[in-house]
C-alpha cells in the first residue's frame, strides 16, 4: 500500500500543476471544455489525495511499522481513536491534512461558483490549484509522509502524552479548515481583479466560505485556549505566542471580512477593502502555516526548524507581491460610485469596525513579528511580551465591543435622529448601571476591566433589546405566540440575527477574559500532607497524596479539600503523570519512568462564578535513591518485575510524601469565556445556516409585496 | 467631498498615531533575545533577556527554586539561572527553554512564570525515541 | 496488486479529468454571466426587507421609512428591469 500512496501523492501534484494550467487557458481563451478540465481537476484532487489519506490511515489502524510515520507516532497499544487521528500531529501528516481539505473546500467552491460566478470560477480554480500545487511540491520532496521504514519496528513510538485528549485531536483539523477556507476568498478576490468583476458576484459565492472559516478558527481557537486551561500546568490559557497569534490574525481580518462584505451586498461600496481584507486573510492563514513549521520564531508550539522554511517565504512574498499589484493595477474599478449617506447609520459603524479589526490585527502582526523586525533594523533580535501586547488590544477590544452594541442600534443607510434616544435609552441605562455598581463595590481597582464590562452590558442589551423589538413587531403583524413569533423572526433573518448573538457571545467572552486577567489570585505554595494554604478567600487544604500506577503511565498527585470561610465547596485530585522512554537499557528499569514525558493533570473546580484550579509537582528528590539502586541491581527487569517496583515506589510515595509544591488559583467568571466563545459560535452557524426555498419567492412578487407590508406596519 | 477627506486623514492620522506608538512602546518595551554565549559577552545589569538555549542534565529543585543550565544550541557556553514560578510540563534535560533573566549579583534570575518550554519536536531524533 | 490499483485509478483520472477536451462538447461561447446582476437584484430586494424590519424596531420613523422604502423599491425595480434585459439578450 506504500507504493500506491506515493504514487497517489505524485499525481495530486501533476493534478494540480496541469489543473491550474488548464484553467488559467480556459479562462484566458474562453473555451468552456478547457475549464471544464479545470474543474474536474480539482475534483479529482480530492479524490486521490482521500485515497492517499486511506493509505496512510490504514497504516495506524493496522499499526503498519514498515510506515516510518506510524512507528513514529503510533504504538500497538495506542487507543484506536488516537492512532486514526495521531497522523496529523506529524509535520508530514499535518501538511497532507492542509492540502487535503483544501482541495475539499476547493471542490465545493468551484462546484457553487459554477452556477453563481462562472466568470471567476476558472481563475478562483487556478488559484486553489497553484496553492495546493505549492504544498504538494514540499509534500513530495522535502516532508513525505509516506516513508518506508526499514526494517520495520516492531513497535511504534506511541502517541506523544500531551496530545492525548479529545480538544487536541480536533484542534489541528478545525484550524486548517479554517485556514484552507480562508484560501476560498483569496482565489476568487484574484479572479475578481484578474476579470475585473470586483461587483457582488465573488462575494455571493465567498461569503459563506468566508464565515465557515471563521466558524473553524473560532472553535480551534476556544479548543487550543479550554485545552491549555485545563490540561496544562501553568495555569493559563492565552500566553500571546506567536503560533497562537498566527490562528488570531486571520480571525481578526476574517471578522473585519464578514461585516465589509455585507456593506458592499447592500450598498455596492467598500470594494477595496473587500479584495484587500480577503487577500490579506488568505495570505495570513498561508503565513499561520509557515510560522509553526519555519522554526523563524521562537515558540513553545513550533514542529521545530525544518527545511520548509525558505520554500514558505518565498511563496508568501511572491503571494504579497502579487496580490498587491494586482489591487494597484485594478484601482479603478475598485472605486465606488456609491457614497455613506450618512455618518449616523449602520454603514458608518461597520466602517469603524474596519478600522478597529484591522488596528488589532496590525498590533498583533507587529509584535509577533518583532524579533525579525528588530534584528533587520538593529541586528538584535528582541521580542515582546503579554504586557506589551494586552497594551494596545485592550482599548481595541473595548472598542470593538462598543461598536457591536452600537451598530445593531442603527438603520441602515440612515438613522432618523429622534429615533435614536429611544434605540439608545436601555443599553445606555444598562451600561451606566453597571458601572456605577462596579465604582461602588469593593473590586480591586482595575479600570480597563470595570470599562469592558459597561460596554459588554451595553452591547448585550442592545442584542436583548433587538430580539425583543423585533418579536414583538412579528408578533404584531401575524398574531403568532411569543416563541412562534421568535423563531419566525430569527429564521427569516437569520444572518442578522445570527450575527447579533456572535455579538452578545463575544462580550460574555471577553467579561470572562477581563474578569480571569484582572482579579485572579495565584498562589504558588510548597506543602506538606496536612498543610493548608489560602488563595483569593479560599483555604486550600492537602489531605494526603495519590498514586496510581497504569500501564503506560505513573501518577503521583495529591487529594485537596477546598473551603471557603469553614464549608467544604469541592475535593480536587491534581497530579503528575510520568511517561516512560522505550530505551530501559540506557535509563534504568525505573528510571525511564522519569526520563521520559510527563503531564500535568490539573485539579479543577469550575462553574458560573469562578474555576479554582490547582496543579501539583511532586518532590522525587528523596527518592532518588530508591530508583537508582533498583536501576543498579535490576537493569534489565521488565515483564512482571517492573510493575511491583512501581507499585513499590508509588505505596512508598503514597506513605511518606515530602512537600510538594502547588499552584493554586481562582479565577473568576473564567467560564464564561468558554459559554462565550460557544454562544458566539452558535450565531455563526445560525448565520450560516442556508434559507428555506420557500423563502426565495418570485422577486416580482415579493417587491410587490413590501408597500403593502410596510402599509399593514403602520 | 471634503467631508470624505477630512474623514480619510482623520483616519490616516490615527493609524499614523497608531503606528508611531507601536514602534516606539516595541522598541523599549522588548527584551533582547541572546544565548548563553551572547549573554556572556554583553549583558548588561539590570536589563531583561530572552535567554534561549538548551537545559542541561542535573538540575534540582531546592524549596520553590529551580535551578538549571542552560547551554547553546549549537556551542558548549553555559548560563545557570535561579527562577521562581510555573515549570512547564515538558521541561526536562535536553529540551529547548525561552526564559527571561535578570542579572543579580553573579547570578541570573529567571522572571516569575517566564519559562517557555518547547514541545519536543516533532521531528524527534532517533536517540530520544530508541 | 497495488501497481493495478494505480493503474486502474490513474487511468480513471486521467480519462474523467481529460473528457470534457476530448469530446469538444461545449456550450458553444459561454453564456452571458447574469451572476452580478442576479446578486443585485437580490441585494435590493434584502434593502427593502431591512428597511421594513428598521421601522417595525423602531430605528426609522414613519416618515423616514416611506422616503427610503419608496427610493429602495425603485432602485430594486431598476434592477430586475436590468436582469430581465440580459436574459433575453441572451436567449
Amino acid at each position: 500500500m506504500l507504493l500506491l500512496g506515493r504514487a497517489c501523492l505524485l499525481l495530486a501534484l501533476g493534478l494540480a500543476i496541469l489543473g491550474a494550467a488548464a484553467s488559467v487557458y480556459g479562462a484566458r481563451s474562453g473555451r468552456p471544455e478547457w475549464q471544464a478540465a479545470g474543474r474536474r481537476c480539482v475534483y479529482a484532487l480530492f479524490a486521490v489525495l482521500t485515497v492517499a489519506m486511506g493509505v496512510i490511515e490504514l497504516a495506524f489502524a493496522r499499526s503498519d511499522f514498515s510506515f516510518r510515520l506510524v512507528a513514529s507516532h503510533s504504538s500497538t497499544t495506542t487507543p484506536a481513536f488516537y492512532k486514526l487521528t495521531a497522523m496529523w500531529s506529524s509535520q508530514e501528516g499535518s501538511l497532507l491534512l492542509w492540502v487535503w481539505l483544501l482541495a475539499g473546500w476547493s471542490s465545493l467552491a468551484v462546484r457553487a461558483a459554477g452556477r453563481r460566478a462562472r466568470a471567476l470560477a476558472p481563475w478562483a480554480g487556478a488559484v486553489l490549484l497553484a496553492l495546493a500545487a505549492f504544498f504538494l511540491g514540499l509534500i513530495n520532496v522535502l516532508a513525505d509522509p509516506i516513508q518506508l521504514l526499514e526494517p520495520a519496528a516492531v513497535e511504534g513510538n506511541g502517541l506523544q502524552p500531551l496530545l492525548r485528549h479529545p480538544a487536541m485531536v480536533i484542534h489541528p483539523p478545525m484550524l486548517y479548515s479554517g485556514y484552507t477556507l480562508a484560501t476560498v476568498p483569496l482565489a476568487f478576490a484574484i479572479g475578481a481583479l484578474v476579470t475585473r468583476r470586483v461587483d457582488g458576484a465573488w462575494i455571493r459565492v465567498t461569503r459563506r466560505f468566508v464565515l465557515a472559516s471563521w466558524l473553524c478558527l473560532t472553535l480551534g481557537i476556544l479548543l487550543g485556549a479550554r485545552w491549555s486551561w485545563s490540561e496544562l500546568g501553568w495555569g493559563g490559557y492565552w500566553a500571546w505566542d506567536p503560533v497562537e497569534n498566527a490562528a488570531l490574525l486571520p480571525w481578526l481580518t476574517g471578522t473585519a471580512a464578514l461585516h465589509s462584505l455585507v456593506v458592499q451586498e447592500k450598498r455596492g461600496t467598500l470594494k477595496a477593502w473587500n479584495v484587500t481584507l480577503a487577500l490579506g486573510t488568505g495570505v495570513l492563514a498561508v503565513v499561520g502555516t509557515f510560522l509553526v513549521r519555519s522554526g523563524i520564531l521562537e515558540s513553545i508550539h513550533a514542529f521545530g526548524a525544518s527545511t520548509l522554511g525558505l520554500p514558505f517565504l518565498i511563496f508568501i512574498v511572491a503571494l504579497v507581491l502579487g496580490s498587491t499589484a494586482l489591487v494597484l493595477a485594478r484601482r479603478d474599478v475598485l472605486r465606488s460610485s456609491a457614497r455613506l449617506e450618512s455618518l449616523v447609520s449602520r454603514e458608518t459603524v461597520f466602517v469603524l469596525n474596519n478600522l478597529v479589526l484591522v488596528g488589532l490585527s496590525l498590533v498583533v502582526l507587529w509584535g509577533t513579528f518583532f524579533p525579525l523586525i528588530s534584528e533587520a533594523l538593529t541586528g538584535r533580535r528582541a521580542s515582546v511580551g503579554p504586557p506589551w501586547f494586552t497594551r494596545y488590544t485592550v482599548p481595541l477590544a473595548i472598542a470593538a465591543v462598543l461598536l457591536s452594541g452600537i451598530g445593531p442600534l442603527l438603520a441602515w443607510r440612515r438613522a432618523t435622529p429622534r429615533a435614536l434616544g429611544r434605540t439608545f435609552r436601555m443599553p445606555l441605562a444598562a451600561a451606566v448601571v453597571v458601572a456605577v455598581v462596579l465604582l461602588a463595590a469593593p473590586v480591586p481597582d482595575a479600570p480597563r476591566a470595570l470599562a469592558l464590562f459597561a460596554v459588554a452590558a451595553f452591547a448585550l442589551s442592545a442584542v436583548a433589546q433587538e430580539y425583543w423589538r423585533g418579536t414583538r413587531a412579528r408578533r404584531a403583524a401575524t398574531g403568532l405566540p411569543w416563541p412562534a413569533a421568535l423563531g419566525g423572526l430569527v429564521a427569516r433573518n437569520r444572518r442578522r440575527y445570527g450575527g447579533y448573538l456572535v455579538h452578545a457571545g463575544i462580550a460574555l467572552l471577553l467579561v470572562g477574559v477581563a474578569a480571569s486577567s484582572a482579579f485572579q489570585r495565584v498562589r504558588d505554595a510548597r506543602l506538606a500532607p496536612g498543610a493548608s494554604a489560602s488563595v483569593g478567600g479560599y483555604d486550600v487544604r492537602y489531605v494526603r497524596p495519590t498514586a496510581k500506577v497504569e500501564p503506560e503511565k505513573l501518577s503521583l498527585g495529591a487529594l485537596l479539600e477546598v473551603r471557603r470561610e469553614g464549608r467544604l465547596i469541592a475535593t480536587l485530585r491534581p497530579s503528575r503523570g510520568y511517561y516512560p522512554v522505550a530505551d530501559e537499557r540506557r535509563l534504568g528499569t525505573l528510571g525511564r519512568w522519569f526520563e521520559g514525558e510527563s503531564t500535568s493533570e490539573v485539579g479543577l473546580l469550575s462553574d458560573a462564578r469562578r474555576d479554582v484550579w490547582a496543579a501539583v509537582e511532586p518532590d522525587l528528590q528523596p527518592f532518588r535513591s530508591m530508583i537508582d539502586g533498583i536501576d543498579l541491581r535490576f537493569p534489565l527487569a521488565g515483564g512482571r518485575m517492573e510493575p511491583l517496583f512501581l507499585r513499590a515506589l508509588a505505596e512508598r510515595y503514597e506513605l511518606d510524601a515530602p512537600p510538594a509544591a502547588f499552584r493554586l488559583i481562582v479565577s473568576p467568571l473564567v467560564a464564561w469565556v468558554w459559554v462565550g466563545g460557544l454562544v458566539a459560535f452558535g450565531g455563526g452557524v445560525l448565520a450560516i445556516w442556508p434559507a428555506r426555498r420557500r423563502q426565495r419567492v418570485p422577486a416580482r412578487a415579493r417587491a410587490a409585496a413590501a408597500p403593502a407590508a410596510a402599509q399593514g406596519s403602520a | 467631498m471634503a467631508g470624505k477627506q477630512s474623514r480619510k486623514l482623520i483616519a490616516l492620522g490615527a493609524a499614523v498615531l497608531l503606528a508611531g506608538a507601536l514602534a516606539w512602546s516595541s522598541f523599549t518595551a522588548s527584551s533582547e533575545a541572546v544565548s548563553p554565549s551572547g549573554l556572556l559577552q554583553a549583558a548588561q545589569g539590570g536589563r531583561a533577556y530572552e535567554l534561549t538555549g538548551t537545559v542541561l542534565p542535573g538540575y534540582r529543585r531546592l524549596g520553590e527554586v529551580l535551578h538549571f543550565r542552560v547551554r547553546d544550541r549549537a556551542g558548549s557556553a553555559t548560563v545557570p539561572v535561579r527562577y521562581r514560578g510555573a515549570v512547564p510540563d515538558p521541561f526536562r534535560a535536553g529540551r529547548e527553554v525561552i526564559v527571561t533573566v535578570r542579572r543579580a549579583g553573579a547570578a541570573w534570575v529567571g522572571d516569575r512564570d517566564s519559562l517557555i518550554t518547547k514541545c519536543p519536536s516533532k521531528f524527534s531524533t532517533e536517540s530520544d525515541r530508541r | 496488486m497495488e501497481a493495478a490499483l494505480f493503474i486502474a485509478l490513474f487511468t480513471a483520472v486521467v480519462a474523467w479529468t481529460t473528457a470534457p477536451v476530448w469530446r469538444r462538447r461545449s456550450t458553444g461561447a459561454i453564456a452571458a454571466d447574469l451572476s452580478a446582476l442576479e446578486a443585485e437584484r437580490d441585494a435590493r430586494l434584502a434593502a427593502v426587507r431591512d428597511a421594513e424590519l428598521d421601522l417595525r424596531t423602531g430605528k426609522l420613523s414613519e416618515p423616514d421609512h416611506r422616503a427610503l422604502a419608496a427610493q429602495l423599491r425603485a432602485e430594486a425595480v431598476e434592477a430586475m428591469d436590468r436582469l430581465e434585459w440580459a436574459r433575453e439578450e441572451r436567449a
